[in-house]
């Protein structure tokens, strides 16, 4: 016999048919007849639903949601497909937790007062009455909606979520916060090389005779990949991990490389300078493929020394030699080069240089090889979501608007368009903007007081703001910082389809219960906007007013999509998700690049034309000013500030800590488990310390994440915007520094 | 040998991400407090590195079960098909002396239900001809069923550093080790 | 005994208007009608929009809330729609009812489950002879209110700077869950 832990179990007062008992005049004003139909549930039967996680995770894991009386009961991964492979992840397994969570948000909700944490719950009604009511102020005082600004990323990845820009369209011409602070310097880079971001499947792996994995920590942020970084180690591979910490998978590897942080460039110019003496270069590719490798190699020649890369890095010379001879000569060879490597001032230079090496040894295009970084092929969706018409005789900015990584629209031709700041600098954006200022903003999938740099400056930023609308799930830092937050649903209750940027797989999410209490999905609080608008003034606003989310997620669709997934249709894909047909596993397997030439540039005219260097020259790093380094990577137990704040995700991660090297320590008397006070010119923040040689002794490191309940960790409090230097080239904005971080620390 | 179904933890393949904890309760929605498969850190001794390798422990469905042996109400049963020691929680009467005589601290005491309760071994989904919901969840193989019977042993251990050597128990649960990798710090 | 038992029907009416408020106008009815039942007092002048900052501190968010009005939250483990709510859904379903909107708003909010508590005839009164509802209301009055509501109650009580309709109405239905255990129960002890 089970365990009463047993889903089934339960009090029953029925035998069989459901009773009709005195119904009829029961003195009751809340309940309602039932509606008398026979018993509805069988021992041991689920419905199941096809779901997909979209918080723009590399593995986005297809899921299988199992349910019983309209209620989630549990869920797995979907055997379908070789990536998710029935399995999920530690956060993936939290998810009944969130729809079901008494902590959830609930109704709109009214704060009078910003801060004050005195809040009213109202109607939908009368929220979309305060909120299109202050629009139509703006409009009617700056002569356009520039004044309302939409900040939104990646905290929900379903492809109808678009339309939360699709609604700011919908309205008119606004201020969009563009750019990204995830990987844009490295896509500047690889569009540069290649002409594209593209990746090889990673299921391909598995086919590598030698995998560097550069700056980037898959047994934490992707723990699906490590399958086949594992499976290529069986067959013989060699993996070595270069990272400024010792990670969970710089354990798992064959060799660790520590170097200094932001030396990458260095260290990866060293290894392709030896490989160029030693006479590996794979010249049929370089000359046939390649556009100016000849410069290139004039310039390791001038520039470069394994001792000098030695220097820079601190990885002795010999393991350059031995780790570059070892990957020119293995076939294939690969280097994921992970986001955290190009989080830096000179990320995207840095890049290049780690595409070079996989390029002059020949791996470009190989299945098993390739400089992997991400790709956007399997997002050929209508964007039916996404592309509104603004109302007519709508005004807006003049001066050309920047485009981010997803945005995948033709320009319009008009002469309007929205006014575009940089995402990464939105405290600095919202002080610094003017005719008109950023009056109003609108946050959607994204919670930058979690996320967004320099927290005490954002603050500064948020009182200038006149109304500030927070569409989430639960209560952070950002709704705190609200006047209006709108419920929003989960996964489980809205219809949607998801791709990925690493793998090729595709999968539908189907709506799997309704949406609790009076939640809304993104689309259906546009819809209920639009009809707000027009009651208030007709013509406001083209989004449709009356809409159906699975409607919408089918005109994502088209014969694109199927053609590259061989589905026939849509609803194919609730037998399981679907993987793109590929001609093969490898990117530029044809050698055929989008770049100008139609070769891998080594040389870049535009690199050059864009304030860059055409070679994938060296370029030094962010000066110090402070006596660490500061770096703030993902934990494992959430995705940002989501899934951290769950009670079951607390179970396994009880509070927040920053490492810190045993000998740095000692010299400030520190020892392990004391509360601590990291600080910098930016602010402060306390926690615990845990001691461990993992970190670098001039080292400090904090998991960038929100703990809920209490605790008011935020790493923004010491970590400013200063850009990286590529990203406005194809991702709309530079990047972010987020690793050039410097802080202090000492005893609390 | 008779068929004995066990976890095999392969703390090599283990990332240590805590799928397997979090599949358990995903499954199960264990009352807060109640944890039946935890995953816990090797101490610095055993692995050089802080919190990079880690045993994913629950059950061992002994052989020879101390649970089973001191229950006074029988709510522990072994199953003669395949060795899973089942936890009867409707017959437990909340005495503790399972959860005070287990040396590896499989049984929890559960303060809503007021008794204890243990990983089963998912054995409803054994029936069903599923795997374990924590064995399907992980994401590298290094949680497995396997059966000592029929088990072809290489380098796995019954005893790795640092666990209780109970050979009166005979646990079923198999190790492998974890390896290093060569250092280059700068 | 009919007096009596429609006596804690008013009352849980009264209740069951209290924890289903939506703003400060709605508590101001509610906590006047509750304390006219149970002979509390009020203060006239009492802070009606302080009270629904209160209310909604306590029972609705956004923030994460001490004190969920929702039975699962108190029983197998605090969330919503778990084993209790399913339970009482099925209670309803027995007297031929079910919540609005089912799936919407969980079948075990205070609200739901007083109405249900105001619904059910008592015994004596005439649909007594319909074993099903006999045994709907033992389980319901005698072992499911008792068994998360006292819960909901501490966990108002350890908040500090409770407003007074919030500390009135709670105290109200602690009283209310007294005088409506059955009988049978009170000897069992």
């Amino acid at each position: 016999m089970t365990a009463k832990k047993c889903m089934f179990s339960r009090r029953r007062f029925l035998q069989g048919a459901a009773a009709v008992g005195a119904a009829a005049v029961l003195p009751c004003t809340l309940l309602v007849p039932d509606k008398a139909q026979a018993a509805a549930f069988s021992e041991g039967d689920y419905q199941t639903f096809r779901n997909a996680c979209p918080r723009n995770c590399y593995d986005t894991c297809s899921i299988k949601t199992y349910v019983q009386d309209g209620v989630v009961k549990f869920i797995e991964g979907a055997s379908e497909s070789t990536f998710t492979k029935g399995g999920l992840c530690v956060k993936g397994y939290a998810y009944t937790r969130r729809p079901y969570s008494p902590d959830r948000i609930k109704y709109p909700m009214v704060q009078d007062g910003r801060r004050s944490g005195k809040w009213r719950r109202v109607s939908w009604d009368e929220a979309l009455d305060m909120i299109a009511k202050k629009m139509l102020k703006l409009k009617e005082e700056d002569g356009s909606l520039l004044g309302l600004g939409m900040t939104k990323y990646s905290g929900n990845f379903g492809i109808t979520n678009y339309g939360v820009e699709g609604m700011m369209s919908s309205l008119g011409y606004t201020t969009r916060f563009v750019g990204t602070p995830c990987w844009p310097a490295g896509i500047d880079a690889q569009n540069y090389d290649m002409g594209n971001m593209w990746c090889n499947d990673p299921e391909d792996m598995v086919k590598a005779r030698y995998v560097i994995v550069w700056g980037a920590n898959p047994a934490w942020c992707s723990v699906h990949s490590m399958k086949y970084i594992m499976e290529a180690k069986r067959r013989g591979a060699k993996v070595v991990v270069v990272d400024p910490v010792f990670t969970q998978t710089a354990a798992k590897g064959d060799v660790y490389w520590q170097p200094k942080t932001a030396s990458d460039g260095a260290l990866a110019l060293g290894m392709a300078r030896h490989i160029l003496d030693k006479g590996l270069v794979d010249q049929d590719f370089v000359h046939t493929y390649g556009l100016g490798f000849d410069e290139f190699a004039d310039y390791l020649r001038n520039n470069v020394t394994v001792e000098w890369a030695a220097e820079q890095s601190g990885i002795p010379a010999e393991q350059i030699m031995e780790v570059a001879e070892e990957f020119a000569t293995a076939d294939p060879a690969t280097i994921w080069i992970g986001y955290g490597m190009q989080r830096h001032t000179n990320g995207g230079a840095s890049v290049r240089s780690l595409d070079a090496l996989v390029a002059m040894t020949g791996n470009i295009g190989k299945e098993g090889g390739g400089a992997r970084y991400g790709h956007l092929q399997t997002w050929g969706f209508n964007y039916h979501a996404l592309i509104q018409k603004q109302p007519e005789g709508s005004k807006g900015f003049m001066g050309g608007a920047a485009k981010g990584e997803f945005d995948f629209t033709e320009g319009s031709g008009a002469s309007y368009t929205d006014r575009t700041v940089n995402i990464n600098k939105t405290a600095q954006s919202i002080l610094d903007t003017t005719d008109p200022a950023i009056r109003m903003l609108w946050v959607s999938c994204k919670n930058p007081f979690g996320q967004d740099f320099d927290r005490p400056k954002l603050e500064k930023a948020f009182d200038k703001l006149e109304m500030v609308v927070t569409v989430d799930q639960f209560f952070n830092e950002t709704v705190a910082n609200s006047d209006i937050v709108l419920p929003v649903t989960t996964l489980f209750e809205e219809w949607t389809v998801n791709a990925s940027y690493w793998h090729y797989w595709l999968s539908i999410n189907e709506q799997a219960i309704k949406p609790m209490f009076e939640a809304k999905s993104n689309i259906e609080i546009a819809a209920a906007l639009s009809r707000k608008m027009n009651e208030l003034s007709p013509g406001s606003c083209t989004f449709p007013q009356d809409i159906d989310t699975r409607e919408w997620m089918a005109k994502e669709f088209n014969q694109g999509i199927y053609d590259m997934f061989g589905i026939r249709d849509w609803t194919d894909l609730r037998n399981g998700p679907a993987k793109a047909r590929l001609k093969s596993s490898a990117a530029w397997s044809d050698k055929k690049f989008a770049t100008p030439s139609g070769r891998y540039e080594f040389k870049s005219e535009q690199c050059a034309n864009n304030g860059h260097k055409a070679l994938p020259e060296f370029k030094t790093g962010r000066e110090s000013y402070d006596k660490f380094r500061l770096l703030t990577p993902h934990t494992k137990f959430g995705l940002h500030s989501q899934f951290v704040n769950l009670d079951w995700m607390h179970e396994y991660n009880e509070e927040p800590y920053i490492y810190m090297h045993p000998k740095a320590a000692a010299e400030k008397s520190i020892r392990d488990l004391d509360m601590v006070r990291v600080f910098n010119k930016v602010g402060e923040q306390k926690a615990r310390v845990k001691l461990t040689d993992n970190v670098a002794e001039d080292c400090l490191l904090m998991y960038e994440a929100w703990f809920g309940r209490g605790n008011d960790y935020n790493v923004q409090n010491l970590v400013d915007d200063e850009s990286a230097d590529m990203g406005a080239f194809k991702a709309g904005a530079p990047g972010v520094a987020i690793h050039d971080q410097f802080a202090n620390v000492e005893r609390a | 040998m008779k068929k004995q179904y066990a976890f095999l933890v392969d703390t090599e393949r283990c990332i240590g991400c805590f799928t397997c904890a979090m599949a358990c309760r995903n499954y199960y929605h264990q009352v807060e407090g109640v944890v039946w498969r935890q995953v816990h850190p090797l101490s610095e001794e055993i692995y050089p590195h802080r919190e990079r390798a880690f045993l994913s422990l629950s059950c061992n469905h002994c052989e020879n079960p101390a649970c089973l042996n001191v229950c006074p109400v029988e709510a522990y049963t072994k199953r003669e098909e395949d060795g899973v020691v089942v936890h009867h929680q409707e017959k437990c009467i909340g005495c503790g002396n399972c959860i005070r005589s287990c040396p590896y601290g499989a049984p929890k005491y559960n303060p809503v239900e007021k008794r204890a309760e243990k990983c089963s071994l998912c054995h409803e989904r054994l029936d069903a001809g599923l795997d374990p919901a924590c064995v399907q969840a992980c994401p590298t193989d290094a949680l497995q069923l396997i059966d000592l019977a029929e088990f072809e042993r290489t380098n796995e251990v019954q005893y790795p550093a640092g666990y209780p050597r109970m050979e009166g128990l005979n646990p079923s649960t198999r190790f492998v080790l974890p390896k290093t990798p060569k250092m280059v710090r700068r | 005994m009919a007096d009596h038992a429609s006596c804690n029907r008013d009352g849980a009416r009264a209740l069951r208007d209290f924890f289903a408020s939506r703003d400060a106008a709605d508590l101001k009815r509610a906590t006047v009608a509750v304390a006219g039942r149970f002979h509390l007092t009020i203060a006239d002048d009492a802070d009606w929009t302080g009270a629904e900052y209160d209310f909604n501190r306590l029972f609705v968010g956004p923030m994460a809330v001490p004190a969920p009005p929702f039975a699962s939250a108190y029983q197998t483990e605090p969330a919503l729609m778990g084993e209790p709510t399913l339970a009482v859904r099925d209670a309803y379903r027995a007297l031929g009812l079910m919540v609005p909107d089912q799936g919407h708003t969980p079948d075990d909010h205070l609200a739901f489950e007083l109405d249900l508590a105001a619904a059910m005839p008592g015994p004596g009164e005439d649909a007594d002879s319909d074993p099903v509802v006999a045994e709907v209301r033992e389980w319901f009055l005698g072992e499911h209110l008792p068994g998360w509501v006292p819960a909901f109650v501490e966990a108002v009580k350890e908040q500090a700077d409770v407003s007074a309709p919030v500390r009135m109405a709670v105290e109200a239905l602690e009283s209310w869950l007294e005088a409506i255990r059955p009988p049978a129960r009170a000897l069992d002890g």
